[in-house]
């Protein structure tokens, strides 16, 4: 029999008030050994207080962690052995040199002497900061800042990086680095939680998306998955020189159209994405004569297929 | 010690222009007021004799001759810059204190050090100790400026590790009430103040509920003050100066006398008797049982536990293993 992989990472039916605001409502997912899992979701949805759950900075009220295989509450110190975590803020204590910052880290995670100078070395390698170790942290860009802050987080090679919304504040070049850096981090076999609100961003490097809202997980799976379903709900955008009430009712009876909405002459239809539910609606709006000047597909990007999922303004 | 948060709290001390600053004005302050002492005060001969009186043994000043007022007028002043360096760590502790948690929160760094091996007590020992190593070397170049009482002689050299030690009990005991606030309360400057009004109530209180209000503590000498009374004033870091003072420097009954004035305590109890090491022990004792619930307030979730062997054993990597992992 096959053996089944444990996920890295499994979150069930956790719970989470404060006061009387219900952070998180029975979140459940799970994150398998080798992906790079994204979180998003509209601002309050609950993301960053799940990942402070998740690396126990926060207490939840009820639900169970488990990371590594490791329930988390019956192995509250080891489980640190296995994760790194790079909160939203830097975090940096801006008086020390970038050596020196990292020497404090590696000591605080237990490696020291040879051990603890190959691995920053290593790490800041890793992140091309290599040759600033004399610097003052104060000093570096914010890119850069950045940068430290996942050298800091791989000092301990950790089996699941957790990266809370790391594209924050950083420009288009340095995102494109850190894109980089994550797959990078990801092909070397380092499974990423990551919450981010650049959508598009995400899609490049997130094997797997989830879409939180309300302090729930209101859907999971595979970018693949996501991306496929955001090509196949793309409306149709149809125009025409006139008769529109009477193509209205032509859609309304066709068994793939799912909703029609119309502006003047512009019909915007939800229909199935094949290419014959697109044969049969305009070949039954021809024949009722309905003069159709123009018949397309909407060009709805992915992000907006996202904030539509979540019902919300992402970001 | 292998502390991580010691060594870099050391380091970040050092090149910070605060601590240099600290030593300069503590200097200075008690410099001044030696000169100011010398230069004028021994000219005022009643003011004189009224802070020997307050000092020393309340008739003994009254009858002293000119030359027996200007020896002992020295050991006032050794009093004095005692009483003043107490003065001023009362009020440079819990500003080094008060951001020691909270200004890591306020930084946003504790997170990542929750998140790393490091336990709670690592931190909060650290950060007490880093406050220590910064009052020690305050404490020591204040030496030179204390020792210059030597010049006039009459006293030893125990009398000044005595108040050493006794400024580092009370520095420990201090401090670990503002570590204490500054890990309870989120952010640095309430947690600095509410470290002040516990120390002010704490120094103040207990003598002004004995003056106010007698019946509440026992009356003087027939039987023993009540134990929570005691306990405050045992716990008082400035009767543990004052008594220093007086015993070290006054007549040896003089700070039982004393406490039988000011609490209306019973002079016989073997606590009155060996006030000084009662009160720095309990107050060790406290200030170590109050680290211990700062450090509660630094994990809210996963309660730390030893790592397993299996664990400890991943730690200790082998180089030629890890050389391999770092080349895939």
């Amino acid at each position: 029999m096959a053996e089944v992989m444990e996920p890295v990472l499994k979150v069930e039916k956790v719970n989470k008030r404060f006061g009387s605001f219900n952070a998180l409502t029975d979140l459940t997912f799970s994150v398998e050994a080798g992906h790079v899992f994204g979180m998003v979701g509209e601002n309050g949805s609950g993301k960053s207080t799940a990942l402070r759950i998740v690396v126990g900075l926060e207490r939840a009220d009820s639900g169970s962690i488990s990371i590594c295989g490791m329930d988390a509450s019956e192995h509250p110190a080891e489980i640190y052995h296995y994760i790194g975590y790079v909160p939203d803020s830097f975090g940096l204590y801006e008086n020390l040199l970038v050596q020196e910052y990292m020497t404090f880290f590696a000591e605080a995670s237990g490696l020291e002497g040879y051990l603890a100078r190959r691995r920053i070395s290593h790490a800041l390698e890793m992140v091309g900061l290599s040759g600033r170790e004399g610097l003052y942290v104060d000093y570096l860009s914010s890119s850069m800042k950045q940068r430290l802050c996942i050298a800091r987080a791989m000092l301990n090679y950790p089996r699941l990086l957790i990266l809370d919304d790391p594209m924050k504040g950083i420009d288009l070049k340095n995102r494109f680095e850190l894109r980089d850096m994550i797959r990078e981090l990801s092909a070397q076999g380092t499974t990423i939680l990551i919450s981010s609100h650049m959508i598009t961003e995400l899609t490049e490097f997130c094997t797997d998306l989830g879409i939180m809202a309300g302090g729930t997980m209101k859907e999971q799976g595979s970018m693949e998955h996501f991306l496929k379903q955001s090509r196949m709900n793309r409306p149709l955008k149809i125009r025409v020189s006139g008769m529109a009430d009477q193509a209205v009712g032509v859609l309304d009876r066709l068994e793939p159209v799912h909703a029609v909405t119309v502006d003047n002459n512009q019909l915007r239809v939800i229909a199935d994405n094949t290419t014959e539910a697109e044969t049969m609606i305009l070949s039954e709006l021809v024949r009722e004569g309905v003069p159709v000047v123009s018949f397309l597909r909407e060009d709805e990007n992915f992000e907006a297929f996202i904030k539509r999922k979540t019902g919300g303004d992402i970001g | 010690m292998n502390n991580p948060v010691l060594k870099r709290e050391v380091r970040a001390n050092m090149r910070s222009p605060k601590l240099i600053l600290s030593i300069i004005g503590f200097n200075l302050v008690l410099a001044l007021t030696g000169f100011i002492f010398l230069a004028f005060f021994e000219e005022a001969e009643p003011l004189e004799r009224l802070f020997l009186e307050l000092f020393f043994r309340e008739d003994a000043a009254r009858s002293m001759t000119a030359s027996e007022l200007a020896y002992n007028s020295i050991r006032l002043l050794y009093c004095l810059l005692i009483l003043l360096e107490f003065v001023l760590l009362f009020f440079i502790i819990p500003t080094l204190t008060g951001s020691m948690i909270a200004g890591e929160r306020e930084q946003q760094t504790l997170d990542l050090m929750l998140t790393s091996q490091l336990s709670p007590k690592t931190i909060v020992f650290g950060k007490l100790l880093a406050m220590m190593k910064t009052i020690l070397m305050i404490l020591i170049s204040t030496l030179p400026i204390l020792s210059l009482v030597y010049v006039f002689g009459s006293f030893s050299l125990f009398d000044m590790f005595a108040s050493f030690g006794v400024m580092l009990v009370l520095s420990f005991f201090i401090g670990s009430i503002g570590l204490l606030f500054s890990a309870w309360i989120k952010r640095s400057v309430p947690a600095t103040l509410c470290t002040y009004i516990v120390l002010l109530g704490m120094c103040i209180l207990p003598l002004v509920i004995a003056r106010l209000m007698p019946d509440l503590v026992g009356p003087g000498g027939s039987r023993p003050a009540s134990f929570f009374h005691t306990l405050a004033l045992l716990l008082n870091p400035l009767m543990s100066i004052v008594c220093l003072l007086k015993m070290r420097f006054g007549a040896e009954t003089s700070f039982v006398s004393y406490l039988e004035n000011t609490t209306n305590m019973a002079a016989e109890t073997p606590i009155v008797r060996h006030w000084l090491i009662m009160s720095l022990l309990l107050q060790l004792v406290v200030a170590y049982l109050l680290v211990l619930l700062a450090t509660k307030y630094l994990r809210p979730q996963y309660r730390r536990r030893e790592m397993n062997s299996a664990l400890k054993e991943r730690m200790t990597v082998d180089p030629e293993a890890e050389k391999k992992k770092e080349s895939q």
